[in-house]
């Protein structure tokens, strides 16, 4: 069974103070060594609508949280209503009794115990707005957070808004913490911390990716505001200036993507962050980068979609149009970050691979891991290795070729205002020195240079492009890609507990595919499940077209990250069909 | 080799050292005023010295777009309507380089009017020339942003009936800090106004209005490319400084010319510098080839004078 964990959601009105709840808990917390990992939704508007903070505690390393809670703090009724059949079996609902009139909706084994949110804070803090402060109080004790964490935290973060505030914050935080050890007896949880402060850190994805792209050398990003990609421009803003960066909040997404290939084009490592609807405006530049081949680096959090779609919600659905959706063929590579981890380490990898193939690399993170944040191990800055750019040879700079046709397809690139390097960048098809050119033969010859690239990639089969863990005598195989990695890992534990065997094969690079390993994943195994959170199977039918099998297919596009417990239903079915029960008396039907 | 070898006869055409000489004949018609425009942007390089390996030149697409690829400078030719993004990209990542954006109107104004208003609006340190022929050449003669009314077009066959862009009173509005007009008829001016636009610190904006023979003059009945230079020698006035609200010009009527704009405002780059250098003291570390503007910083006492003011951390 899984290790021993704590599992609480927070829900009420957006602006309430949910999300700063439960974020000043879980890194209480993990400053305690625990690991933490948190989920959290919240509505598109700004103020108002119906937000949700859930966090999982454990001793261990955690690897995915799943959508049920044995604790919910209801600050209101929609809160209630909405989130009570969450509740996993022998759960508590905590709730304010000015707010939660009516309970009747509750059913079931679950207890339930009033919480006097607004009238303590009133009470002891002189402020109803200081509500969240008396459910992170209660809450602390409820997880066996040392409160004086959890105190200095709430000092940090409002030690600018002058001492009343401060104070009335305290007392509300004390008033909840007391309540609380009045309150909790034996729902008390106490788990024991297995690392030390200072091996882990807690971070979301979207920071981890910005991190990232710092560790390798970014010197340039543009980026214009998009739920929910917004914050790496932000992050950015704040810290590249730092490492003798450039950032740029541009005038729209297309702006934003040609400046970046502009600072390329002069040399600099180039980013640009976006989510669906920017990724389509910028298809028009990100095939110029294509065909000019210059690296930049493209960072797409992924949202629910079509349009403007489901903002705020977790979504795989821009996987086809990060491949394929450009007008003409234009080369570029895909990678799928899995884990908060890998934004930082893929992200930076990223970067290396645009600089060794000039073309544009797309990052295709999501909701759930750009919002999310985790404890992790402390990144490793040592472990980043960016390639740089092929550079001319004295040889080659006699008569330069920009786009000389190379047996890698890789041509030696050059920074204008280099001497002897004059050259064109055109967006027209050109031949080997830059010059526009329009025959059909020299237009197959660079369609196969540039092409020629992605083949020498994936024909490298390096270990970071994808995570195996094949299974001695597994009949079936689980291919996901991004964000829904834990869930499949531990739908594969859960299933190996019931005696099915499973492996599971979770590609980082999702273009070029990484071939041969892909084949030997499928070579094993008799049947093959895809799991991806859209709805029309977008990596699947990726596979299938290049790979000729017949996958079960497992879609979700409801907007929230898919369950263990989904994923688990779905290998007992195929393993069922395998395995069909034999009827009764079958064996005599044969003699 | 024989002795008898000759040196090279000097070049007959002072451009012709700018040119990518294998990439000509180039694709303008009989008549048309580009040419003309690239001929006085290539004697305003030639007197202003600069060194040629720090030039670049960004194009869009149209007929004016097909400029960058005939110079022999660093060249890029970008997807329609960005090459201003392109351009303040490149020129963020590497302030050294001169940056000079050559374009039409149909690319400038219409699909890349928002990248125009934003550069110019931030200063960032560059060259706008636009040639305006107040047509879409490359693609047969459609209306642009800057038809006049009145004028006929493959897509107004009746007449354009929409109010055309006043293009230096956009560029005086957003910000540019130099702004002229001059036609291709008036050489001297246009080389003389190329070479100050390129010379000034900033967003600079020159507006070349040239003949479209072929697509808009035909179409309107206005005859060939000498009628236009006689047209506009007899109806250009010169007005140096002109208020720039009442420069508009209307089909077939006075073309007002000159230097409009010509004031100083602090570049991107140096307000950023000086900015964060302010802000985050230390913590700043200015990219590299922006040493130079810390050290030649117009700001420069203004920013020790803030930081001695701070009493904080600076953070």
């Amino acid at each position: 069974m899984s290790a021993p964990h704590v599992l609480i959601r927070i829900g009420g009105e957006g602006g309430e103070g949910i999300i700063s709840t439960g974020d000043l808990l879980s890194r209480a917390a993990s400053r305690q060594g625990l690991c933490i990992m948190t989920y959290r939704t919240y509505p598109a508007e700004i103020k108002g609508g119906l937000a949700q903070f859930q966090m999982k505690l454990a001793s261990d390393p955690i690897r995915s949280i799943g959508l049920r809670f044995q604790h919910l703090m209801a600050f209101n009724q929609e809160a209630l209503d909405a989130f009570h059949d969450g509740m996993l079996k022998g759960g508590t609902i905590y709730y304010d009794p000015a707010e939660c009139p009516d309970l009747s909706k509750v059913s079931g084994e679950i207890e339930r115990v009033p919480i006097p949110l607004t009238d303590l804070a009133k009470e002891k803090g002189g402020s109803i707005r200081g509500k969240n402060m008396v459910a992170l109080g209660f809450l602390s004790r409820l997880a066996s957070v040392d409160l004086e964490t959890v105190a200095g935290l709430v000092r940090e973060k409002f030690k600018r808004k002058g001492e009343k505030v401060l104070d009335s914050n305290l007392a509300s935080l004390n008033a909840g913490y007391d309540l609380g050890d009045q309150t909790i007896d034996g729902r008390g949880v106490k788990l024991t911390p297995k690392s030390q402060r200072g091996q882990s850190i807690v971070i979301s994805g979207n920071e981890a990716t910005m991190l990232g792209a710092l560790a390798a050398g970014c010197k340039y990003m543009a980026g214009y505001p998009i739920t929910p990609a917004s914050s790496i421009l932000e992050f950015a803003t704040r810290h590249l200036p730092r490492f003798g960066g450039t950032v740029v909040q541009a005038e729209d997404e297309i702006s934003a993507m040609a400046s970046c290939i502009g600072a390329s084009f002069v040399g600099k490592k180039a980013m640009t962050a976006t989510s669906g609807p920017g990724l389509m405006l910028k298809g028009e530049l990100i095939t110029l980068a294509s065909t000019q081949e210059l690296p930049v680096v493209i960072i797409d959090v992924q949202r629910g979609g079509p349009s403007t779609g489901l903002p705020t919600k977790q979504e795989q659905s821009d996987l086809k149009f990060a491949i394929y959706g450009t007008a003409g063929e234009a080369p570029k590579i895909v990678v799928a970050p899995a884990t908060v981890e890998d934004c930082f380490y893929l992200t930076a990898k990223a970067f290396s691979l645009a600089e060794e193939y000039q073309m544009p690399v797309i990052v295709l993170s999501d909701t759930n891991l750009a919002v999310r944040t985790e404890t992790v191990p402390e990144f490793d800055v040592s472990r980043v290795d960016v390639a740089e750019r092929l550079r001319p040879t004295p040889e080659q700079m006699k008569d330069y070729k920009r786009y000389e046709d190379t047996p890698t397809g890789v041509s030696p690139i050059i920074d204008p205002g280099t001497p002897g390097g004059l050259h064109i960048a055109p967006g027209l098809e050109h031949d080997e020195y830059g010059t526009p050119c329009y025959t059909g033969v020299n237009h197959t010859k660079m369609n196969a240079k540039r092409f020629r690239k992605l083949e020498t990639l994936s024909k490298r089969a390096e270990e970071w492009m994808a995570d195996w863990a094949p299974v001695e005598g597994a009949e079936l195989c689980i291919i996901g890609w991004g964000s829904t990695k834990g869930a499949i890992q531990e739908a594969c534990q859960m299933a190996a507990e019931r005696g099915i065997r499973v492996s599971h094969f979770h590609p980082r690079i999702v273009a070029p595919l990484p071939e041969a390993q892909i084949r030997e994943a499928l070579s094993k195994v008799k049947k093959v499940i895809v799991v991806e959170e859209n709805f029309t199977g977008q990596f699947s039918h990726f596979l299938k077209a290049k790979f000729k099998f017949d996958p079960v297919e497992v879609l979700r596009s409801m907007g929230v990250p898919i369950t263990p417990d989904e994923v688990l239903e779905e290998i007992v079915k195929v393993h069922e069909t395998l395995h069909p029960a034999k009827p009764q008396g079958a064996s005599y039907a044969h003699r | 080799m024989s002795a008898d070898v000759i040196a090279p006869p000097p070049p007959e055409n002072p451009t012709e050292d700018w040119l990518r000489e294998e990439r000509i004949p180039h694709i303008w018609c009989p008549g048309c005023g580009i040419g003309t425009s690239v001929n006085c942007f290539t004697q305003a390089l030639e007197e202003s010295k600069l060194d040629r390996d720090n030039v670049v030149i960004v194009s869009g697409i149209g007929c004016t777009g097909r400029v960058a690829g005939y110079l022999k400078l660093d060249s890029f030719h970008t997807t329609h309507g960005r090459p201003i993004p392109f351009a303040t990209g490149l020129k963020l990542a590497n302030p050294k380089l001169k940056v000079i954006v050559y374009s039409g109107d149909g690319d400038l104004f219409a699909i890349g009017g928002n990248h125009f208003f934003h550069a110019a609006r931030r200063n960032v340190d560059m060259t706008v020339i636009c040639v305006n022929n107040m047509t879409y050449g490359m693609t047969g003669g459609q209306v642009t942003p800057t038809t006049p009314i009145g004028a006929k077009a493959t897509t107004s066959p009746f007449g354009n009936i929409e109010e055309p862009f006043n293009l230096p009173f956009i560029a005086h509005s957003c910000g540019a800090v130099y702004v002229a007009r001059w036609t291709s008829f008036h050489v001297r001016q246009l080389t003389k106004a190329i070479r100050d636009a390129i010379a000034k610190p900033g967003f600079t904006f020159v507006e070349v209005i040239s003949p479209c023979p072929t697509l808009f003059s035909r179409r309107n009945r206005l005859g060939d490319g000498l009628d236009a230079m006689k047209f506009y020698k007899a109806h250009s006035e010169i007005r140096n400084g002109a208020d720039t609200r009442e420069v508009a010009i209307s089909h077939q009527s006075k073309i007002i010319c000159g230097k409009f704009v010509d004031i100083t405002r602090t570049t991107w780059h140096d307000a950023q510098a000086a900015h964060l250098h302010r802000v985050m003291g230390n913590r700043f570390v200015p990219p590299r080839n922006w040493e130079h503007l810390i050290k030649s910083d117009p700001m420069e006492d203004l920013v020790a004078e803030t930081i001695r003011d701070s009493s904080g951390d600076g953070s």
